[in-house]
């Protein structure tokens, strides 16, 4: 990396304070748990300050970078559960911590929130980076490393999902 | 959350998305306090420049390090390598050590120079005169050379290799290299390449050479003509003359064209033979020496046994040496000359490389050995490498799966 390229490269106290609210919504609906979403995102942090050395501008943004950082926190923290899940299961102990407080996002109606709860994290997923933060199917398709076609339809279905389970709730 | 029945499910999605957005996660204030944190220690602790990741610019950066350090230490290398071992152009334009010729008998002493240029024929008409006082090979060539041979246009000659007690003298288009043989038991091989005007002449001289040889004593051991209906017509042969008459057939052979090129080698036979000649008195004496022992009739009979065999083994190992020594000898008694008749044109000589590009060959095939062994040991760890390979893929795919199972969960 030139010393040009270095003096471009933003501050991680500036990237940090302007990337926050995007991670932490992105986490939060990866795992669906606002608590959780919280030590999560500053776990990521924490990591990405320390490979902060690593970033390179002109390979991806400082929010994709910090994205994929949360989403392999994110995913570690979805290996233990399953791995305590497995334990607990195994003698018997299995205890539901699903946290009664709303977990995606203040003023959201009971039935969106529900509804939310009720999709996959995969599906929740694409629906944060697609319209919460807004990226573009190609970036998305990019990050998950799927094709754009299989991250349209995964947006879709998840979105269908949504809409349904919405209406059945008010209809209910 | 009311949603009217006959909605448009596009608006619906919108209306939803909309909703997502507005309602959009916040970081609590605990959070906002914790990154404030962690971000004022990033501004204490500035990255160090020893620790700028160079990503895969890295890797470029690698290849051109190892490639340069390949280059340099070729480089080195050959300037390590000592002289006596020839590079590709070195072995093209071998360089005479005449003073090794002359002491072994082959040359007159008129024409010892070390690391002696023979020149071409043109220049031999210059006076032999040399600062050092001594005379100059072009004079030594102009003493040798045929005055019935009608000699090319001026070219630089390098003359043979040495190695060992191998004497070769490659001299295109000028003289006949002066070789003699009076005073040591030598292998003599020339290789001569002659021009002739045409096929008629080429005719002729492939009688006439034929001709030479039997007047000498010597036989004609291959001949191949060819003259095909178009192009360049050839005659080869290969002559075996008696060792003696050498270097009259020699000169009287190559008066029958323009020389293209001359290759005469000469590999000293007599060190080994005298050589053999003691180890063979020696053994005759061990012979002698073990029937005498033997002709004792107080022997016992595993002494006489043990007697028997080494007087077999040396009588063996006896009959092996003279067969050495003879052949040896043969050898030496007959020069094989190898005739080229040709009326094609003249090959190019390449010119005499400058010091530069000798370096740039050495360097070349020192660069050459290097990639030889890297591709060899590529070879070598090319399964293993695979093996890796298809572990990480299996690894990765693996992983993969893993995450889908967690994120549809």
């Amino acid at each position: 990396m030139t010393v040009a390229a270095l003096e471009r490269k933003p501050d991680f106290a500036q990237v940090a304070r302007d990337q926050l609210g995007a991670v932490h919504a992105y986490v939060a609906y990866l795992v669906g748990n606002r608590a959780v979403a919280e030590d999560l995102t500053a776990t990521a942090f924490e990591k990405a300050l320390r490979n902060w050395a690593r970033f390179d501008p002109k390979r991806a943004s400082a929010r994709t970078w910090l994205c994929a950082i949360a989403r392999s926190v994110a995913l570690d923290h979805f290996r233990a559960e399953d791995r305590r899940r497995r334990r607990e299961d195994a003698y018997a102990l299995r205890q539901e911590f699903e946290i009664a407080e709303p977990g995606f996002g203040d003023g959201l109606s009971p039935e969106l929130e529900s509804a939310l709860a009720s999709l996959s994290a995969g599906e929740r997923e694409v629906i944060a980076l697609r319209v919460l933060l807004e990226w573009d199917a190609e970036t998305v398709a990019r990050f998950l490393g799927i094709s754009r076609s299989a991250c349209s339809m995964r947006l879709s279905r998840a979105l269908e999902k949504l809409s349904e389970r919405v209406a059945s709730d008010v209809e209910a | 959350m009311s949603r009217p029945e006959n909605e448009n499910p596009r608006d619906r999605l919108e209306k939803t998305a909309r909703e997502l957005r507005k309602h959009r996660p916040r970081p609590s204030e605990a959070l906002v306090a914790r990154i404030e944190r962690l971000a004022e220690r990033a501004v204490a602790r500035r990255p160090h420049s020893t620790r700028v990741w160079l990503g895969r610019r890295r890797l470029v950066f690698a290849l051109a390090a190892a490639l340069a350090i390949a280059t340099v230490g070729a480089i080195v290398h050959s300037e390590l390598q000592p002289s006596s071992q020839p590079t590709a152009l070195e072995a093209a334009h071998s360089v005479t050590k005449n003073s090794t010729l002359k002491k072994q008998g082959f040359l007159p002493a008129s024409t010892t120079r070390a690391h002696g240029v023979i020149k071409s024929s043109q220049n031999s008409s210059r006076p032999p005169s040399s600062s050092s006082g001594r005379p100059s090979t072009d004079s030594a060539v102009s003493q040798y050379a045929l005055p019935n041979v009608r000699q090319p246009r001026a070219r630089v000659i390098h003359s043979a290799d040495l190695a060992g007690s191998t004497a070769t003298s490659t001299t295109p288009r000028a003289g006949l290299a002066p070789f003699t043989t009076a005073k040591r038991l030598a292998e003599l091989r020339a290789i001569l390449t002659l021009k002739v005007e045409d096929r008629a002449q080429l005719s002729s001289a492939t009688a006439k050479a034929m001709r030479i040889v039997s007047s000498l004593g010597g036989y004609i051991a291959s001949a191949r003509y060819q003259t095909p209906s178009r192009g360049v017509a050839t005659s080869t042969l290969t002559l075996k003359v008696p060792a003696t008459h050498a270097q009259d057939a020699l000169t009287r052979i190559s008066a029958l064209g323009v020389i293209l090129s001359q290759n005469v080698s000469l590999k000293d036979l007599q060190r080994p033979v005298t050589v053999e000649a003691d180890r063979i008195k020696t053994l005759q004496g061990k012979i002698a020496d073990l029937e005498r022992s033997l002709s004792d009739s107080s022997l016992t009979s595993q002494t006489r046994s043990q007697l028997q065999v080494q007087l077999a083994n040396a009588r063996v190992n006896l009959h092996s040496l003279q067969a050495q020594r003879s052949a040896k000898i043969r050898r030496g008694r007959l020069a094989t000359i190898t005739l080229t008749l040709t009326t094609g044109g003249v090959p190019k000589t390449p010119s005499h490389p400058s010091r530069i590009h000798k370096a740039i060959d050495r360097a070349w095939n020192g660069l050459s050995s290097e990639i030889s062994w890297a591709t060899m040991a590529l070879i070598v760890a090319s399964p293993f490498l695979l093996l890796v390979a298809a572990l990480a893929v299996l690894v990765r795919y693996r992983r993969r799966r893993e995450e889908r199972r967690l994120l549809e969960q």
